[in-house]
C-alpha cells in the first residue's frame, strides 16, 4: 500500500505537512501543547507580538454567530520583551523538531513593525506580518487595505529581516485583494497568508446591545470558508510567491480545497475551539491524510493550484 | 484518540427553564475540583458551552450540571433525554481555594448557587445564603439545607423564604455574632458579586468570586475571556473562573 507523502516545500524550507495553527487561536503553543505533541504540526504561528504590551479590548470580546463567531480581542499580548523572554525559547525548541515557526508581528506604525522585526530577526524561520492592524497615522485605515501602505510595511520588515522569510498576512476587507497581493510581492514578501477575519457586526434585536464591546469584529469559522477559498484563488492568479490559505478550515477536505485554490500551506484557527478534547489539529491532520490515501493523492504538493 | 463522551443518566426540571442534568462519563474520568467547569458541545450552538460542575461522584463517574436555558445551546441541554450522548471536556479552570477544616460562608444568586454546591458536597463546612428573584426561580434549596449547617433562602419579593436583596441580607448576617469564616464564596449576577465583594472588604473577610465570560478555546490560548485584574490581565477560563474579589476591577 502506497502511503501519502505529506511534505511540502515553502520558501525554501521543508514542512512535514501543510498544516499549521493560525495566529491568535493557539497562544504560543503552551496551552494546546498540553494536549498533543506539537511537533506533529507542519508549522505554528505565534500570537501577535506588538512592541509594547497591550491589554486588548473590553468584554465581551467574542460573540457566536451561525457557523462561526465574531472576535475583537484587540491584540492582547505582553509585548516584545515578554515574548522574547517567555515564549520565544519554546518556539525555537519546536523549530528544532522541524515544526516551522512563524512569529506574527503587529503594529500601529511602520516603525513599530520594523523595530520588532529587527529585534527578532533570524531567531526563527518566518515573520508573518499582520497588516490588518489600523494605521494610526493613516486615519485608522488598516495597512492591508491600501496597496501603498501594505508595500511600506512589508518593505520595512524585509529590510531588517535578514534570513528570516517575510510573509504578508492579508485582510479580505478590501475591494481588490489581488492588488494588495501584488503590492506586497513587489515589496519583497517571500509569501502571502490569507485571509484574516471578515469584518462583521451583531446587534441584539431585543435589547439593541452590540454583540461585542468593540461593535465591529472579525468573523471566522466555516461560514467564511468560501470567501477564503475565493481570495486564495484570486491571489494565486495574481502573484508568483507561495500562499498560506486559512479561513474556516475544519476538515481534511477543506485543507485539500484550499490547496487546490492555490495554497501551499493551510492554517486552522477557529476549528481549534470546537473540539472539547483540544485535538482539532491532530484530528484534521489525520483526516487530511486519510482523504488523500482514499483518493490516491500520494504527493500532497501535487494538489497545490490543482483546480480545473 | 481521546474522546471524552458522556451519557445522560437523568434530567430533572428544577424550574421551567432550569434543569439538573446527571451524566455518566465514558472513558477516563477526572474528578472535578469544587468551582471547576466543563465545556459541552451543544446542538444549535457553534462554540462548546462552559458549564459549572454542580456535584460529581468518582465512584460512579458521574457529573451533575445545573443548566439554565439562555439560548439555543442551553435550550438543547435542558431537553436532553436519558441515553443521549454528550461530548464533554475534562474539568477546567482553577476552582475555589479551600482549606480543609475551615468554615466558609457561601452566598449565591440565581443559577450561581450551582457551583457553590460543589463546595458544600465536598464536605467543606459552610453556611449559605441563597438569593433568587422570586419563588419560581428557587433551586437547590433542599440540597443546601441538607449539607450546610445553616442555609437561608432569600427572594427579592419575599414570595419564598426571607424578603431581601443579597447585599442587605449579607450585611445583616455579618453584623450579628457569627462563626469565623475563612472566606466568603460567591457566584451570581455580576452586580451582586460586586456588592458582596464590597461588604466582604468592609468586614475584613477574604472573598472569592466565581466569574463568567464568553469563552472560545476554554484553555487560556485565545484571550477571548480575558478580564482586567489589579495585577494585570487574567483568563476567566484558566486563571479563573474563581478570583480573589479584591483582584477584580468591578467598575469596568
Amino acid at each position: 500500500m502506497n502511503s501519502v507523502n505529506t511534505a511540502v516545500e515553502f520558501c525554501g524550507k521543508m514542512f512535514k505537512n501543510p498544516i499549521l495553527p493560525v495566529s491568535g487561536t493557539f497562544g504560543n503553543g503552551l496551552e494546546y501543547g498540553k494536549y498533543f505533541d506539537l511537533s506533529i504540526l507542519g508549522g505554528i504561528t505565534s500570537k501577535a507580538v506588538t512592541f509594547d504590551p497591550r491589554s486588548g479590548n473590553p468584554q465581551p470580546r467574542i460573540c457566536e454567530v451561525a457557523g462561526g463567531m465574531l472576535n475583537s480581542i484587540g491584540l492582547e499580548n505582553p509585548g516584545l520583551d515578554a515574548f522574547e523572554r517567555d515564549s520565544l525559547p519554546f518556539l525555537m525548541e519546536l523549530e528544532s523538531k522541524f515544526t516551522q515557526v512563524f512569529i506574527n508581528i503587529s503594529g500601529s506604525t511602520v516603525d513599530e513593525y520594523r523595530e520588532i522585526a529587527r529585534r527578532l530577526r533570524e531567531k526563527v524561520g518566518f515573520f508573518e506580518v499582520n497588516i490588518s492592524c489600523p494605521n494610526v497615522k493613516g486615519e485608522g485605515m488598516a495597512f492591508g487595505q491600501d496597496p501603498r501602505m501594505a508595500f511600506e510595511v512589508i518593505k520595512a520588515v524585509k529590510e531588517v529581516a535578514g534570513m528570516t522569510k517575510v510573509i504578508a498576512k492579508l485582510t479580505p476587507n478590501v475591494t481588490d485583494i489581488a492588488s494588495i497581493a501584488r503590492a506586497v510581492e513587489d515589496a519583497g514578501a517571500d509569501g502571502i497568508s490569507l485571509i484574516n477575519t471578515v469584518l462583521g457586526m451583531r446587534i441584539d434585536p431585543i435589547t439593541g446591545k452590540f454583540g461585542i464591546a468593540n461593535k465591529m469584529g472579525g468573523l471566522s469559522g466555516h461560514g467564511v470558508f468560501p470567501v477564503a477559498v475565493r481570495c486564495v484563488y484570486q491571489v494565486a492568479q495574481a502573484v508568483k510567491i507561495p500562499i498560506i490559505g486559512m479561513g474556516g478550515v475544519s476538515s481534511g477536505l477543506d485543507v485539500i480545497e484550499m490547496m487546490r485554490a492555490g495554497a501551499t500551506l493551510v492554517g486552522i484557527g477557529t476549528a481549534n475551539f470546537l473540539d472539547v478534547d483540544n485535538l482539532a489539529m491532530p484530528k484534521i491532520l489525520d483526516d487530511f491524510k486519510n482523504v488523500c490515501q482514499e483518493n490516491k493523492f500520494l504527493n500532497v504538493s501535487d494538489l497545490i493550484g490543482a483546480h480545473a | 484518540m481521546l474522546n471524552l463522551q458522556a451519557i445522560v443518566d437523568c434530567r430533572r426540571m428544577l424550574t421551567g427553564t432550569t434543569a439538573e442534568l446527571v451524566i455518566v462519563v465514558i472513558g477516563e474520568y477526572i474528578e472535578p475540583k469544587p468551582g471547576q467547569f466543563i465545556r459541552v458541545k451543544c446542538k444549535g450552538g457553534f462554540l462548546p458551552r462552559p458549564i459549572s460542575v454542580c456535584w460529581s461522584n468518582s465512584t460512579n463517574k458521574v457529573i451533575c450540571l445545573v443548566v439554565e436555558s439562555r439560548g439555543p445551546s442551553t435550550e438543547w441541554l435542558i431537553n436532553l433525554e436519558p441515553g443521549e450522548k454528550l461530548d464533554i471536556s475534562k474539568p477546567l479552570g482553577n476552582g475555589f481555594n479551600l482549606s480543609p477544616g475551615k468554615r466558609y460562608l457561601l452566598i449565591g444568586g440565581g443559577i450561581g448557587v450551582a457551583p457553590l454546591f460543589s463546595v458544600v458536597i465536598a464536605h467543606i463546612s459552610s453556611d449559605s445564603i441563597l438569593c433568587f428573584k422570586n419563588k419560581d426561580n428557587v433551586v437547590m434549596d433542599y440540597d443546601f439545607v441538607d449539607y450546610c449547617r445553616d442555609a437561608v433562602v432569600v427572594t427579592d419579593d419575599g414570595s419564598f423564604g426571607q424578603k431581601g436583596r443579597a447585599d442587605e441580607v449579607l450585611r445583616d448576617f455579618l453584623s450579628k455574632p457569627h462563626d469565623e469564616y475563612e472566606a466568603i464564596l460567591t457566584c451570581g449576577p455580576k452586580p451582586m458579586m460586586a456588592a458582596v465583594a464590597k461588604i466582604a472588604e468592609e468586614f475584613g473577610i477574604s472573598c472569592q468570586v466565581s466569574l463568567e465570560e464568553r469563552m472560545a478555546c476554554g484553555i487560556g490560548a485565545c484571550k477571548g475571556c480575558s478580564i482586567k485584574l489589579r495585577s494585570g490581565m487574567g483568563a476567566v477560563c484558566k486563571d479563573g473562573p474563581v478570583f480573589d474579589s479584591q483582584e477584580v476591577i468591578w467598575d469596568e
